[in-house]
């Protein structure tokens, strides 16, 4: 406080000079009709450069929130297109026309329908992989249904509650998924072997295939969990084991699950036709 | 400020201030803005040259405010008066004779420093005072240019008159 007045003594013709000019400011922005317009005219400027400068720093701020908004719509979008993609085209029986004439020619009936949700929980590290997700039986998710993110596959839905359900991830010893290699068109089961959480290994395909390193994995389509094509990886290296008929191909996925956030679950709607006529054949074996 | 030199000082303001207002804005008004005339500033640079720096600063404003009152344009001519007497103890300061000032010499006067010192220092004090107003009073510094050459005008002007005034009146006090 001392040395607060001391300071005020020997530089108070400063302070008064601050403190005066600061009040002539007032007057003459108040009192001269000149100095007010310029005043009002520069400090507008200055509130525009500011307010400009002001959204840059916002924009900088938002750019997260706006990332992940983009992201959202980005998945929407793609969950739409998966949805328009498999729509199946059926051409419709002539006999129905008779009855029914306001839908002329086509009618789509979709094969597949995709319902977004995001994963509130995952894991990667284990032996047995899971990850919960924020949607369930209310907007209609039921176990065994494929799960799949906009770069591939993520695993099977396993047990559902009202509002969230659990996904069995590909990381898991009992994952057994149909895939084929796209070039060559033969198919086997996807399994993963524990380890390296970026590469599973596809089985059964016949030893008189030509396999490269690079080639393309995709689902086959066989099961009713995942619609034909979806990306799964490349292969990585290919071997048969000794005394075996078939490659064991290590497949690199394309979609890193240590990096899941949105994903989509699949529900096939002509699921309960495919099981009911399967069951229908093999009780007549 | 004490008795000696209160009235000396009081008496100055008052005659700067109409000499200023009677006759020297009736100047400008007749012969157009590029004849500015401003002696009142001789009442800053005539006060004691002891006084701490916040006096003259307050007295500086005080002076403007009057002026500004006659020219009506509130603040312009108070804020050149501040800043003139803040600048004042620089430029006196920076002209004191070698060896410091003896005490005896009570205002920064020709009667004391002779013709020369009091016209490079009033030139000094009034070139910073007028530049500082016209700054004020156009308020932007996009007609520089103008600004120094009203600077400039009005300083001759001025100068002319604040010679005039110390042949008149020599001030002692």
């Amino acid at each position: 406080m001392n040395n607060l007045l001391q300071l005020l003594i020997r530089n108070g013709g400063f302070v008064a000079l601050v403190v005066l000019e600061a009040f002539c400011f007032y007057l003459i922005i108040n009192f001269n009709d000149r100095q007010n317009g310029i005043f009002a005219h520069t400090s507008m400027l200055f509130n525009q450069a500011q307010a400009a400068r002001r959204a840059k720093i916002d924009r900088y701020f938002d750019a997260a929130d706006s990332l992940k908004s983009l992201e959202f719509h980005l998945f929407q979008v793609q969950t739409e297109l998966d949805n328009a993609k498999n729509i199946r085209v059926f051409q419709r029986d002539t006999s129905y026309l008779v009855n029914i004439d306001s839908v002329r020619g086509k009618i789509a009936v979709p094969q597949f329908r995709f319902i977004g949700a995001e994963v509130v929980s995952n894991s990667i590290a284990n032996r047995n992989n899971w990850l919960t997700i924020n949607r369930g039986e209310k907007q209609g998710i039921h176990p065994n249904m494929g799960v799949v993110s906009t770069q591939g596959l993520v695993g099977i839905v396993r047990y559902t509650s009202s509002d969230f359900a659990m996904v069995m991830s590909l990381l898991h010893r009992q994952t057994r998924i149909s895939a084929s290699l796209k070039r060559q068109g033969f198919f086997g089961s996807l399994i993963w072997d524990g380890g390296d959480p970026e590469v599973m290994t596809l089985t059964d395909i016949p030893k008189h295939v030509t396999v490269n390193p690079g080639d393309t994995v995709v689902t086959s389509g066989y099961s009713a969990m995942f619609p034909k094509g979806i990306m799964v990886g490349t292969v990585v290296k290919d071997s048969i084991p000794s005394g075996s008929n078939f490659y064991s191909i290590s497949v690199k996925l394309s979609h890193d699950l240590a990096k899941t956030d949105y994903i989509r679950v699949i529900e096939n709607l002509f699921q309960p036709q495919i099981d009911s006529l399967q069951k229908k054949a093999l009780n007549n074996e | 400020m004490n008795s000696t030199n209160l009235f000396p000082n009081l008496y100055r303001f008052i005659i700067l201030v109409l000499v200023q207002a009677l006759i020297l804005k009736q100047i400008t008004l007749y012969a157009g803005e590029w004849f500015n005339i401003f002696i009142y500033p001789l009442f800053i640079l005539f006060l004691p040259i002891e006084i701490p720096t916040a006096f003259s600063v307050a007295l500086g404003f005080s002076i403007g405010l009057v002026v500004d009152f006659f020219y009506n344009s509130p603040g312009v001519h108070a804020s050149a008066g501040a800043w003139s007497g803040f600048m004042r103890k620089v430029i006196v300061m920076g002209f004191q004779p070698r060896g410091g000032f003896s005490g005896k010499e009570m205002i920064p006067a020709p009667s004391y420093f002779g013709f020369n010192w009091y016209f490079q220092v009033a030139g000094l004090f009034f070139f910073l005072h007028l530049f500082w107003y016209f700054s004020v009073d156009s308020f932007t510094f996009v007609y520089f240019g103008r600004i120094l050459l009203k600077t400039i005008s009005a300083w001759g002007l001025s100068m002319i008159f604040a010679v005039v005034f110390v042949l008149l009146v020599n001030p002692k006090r």
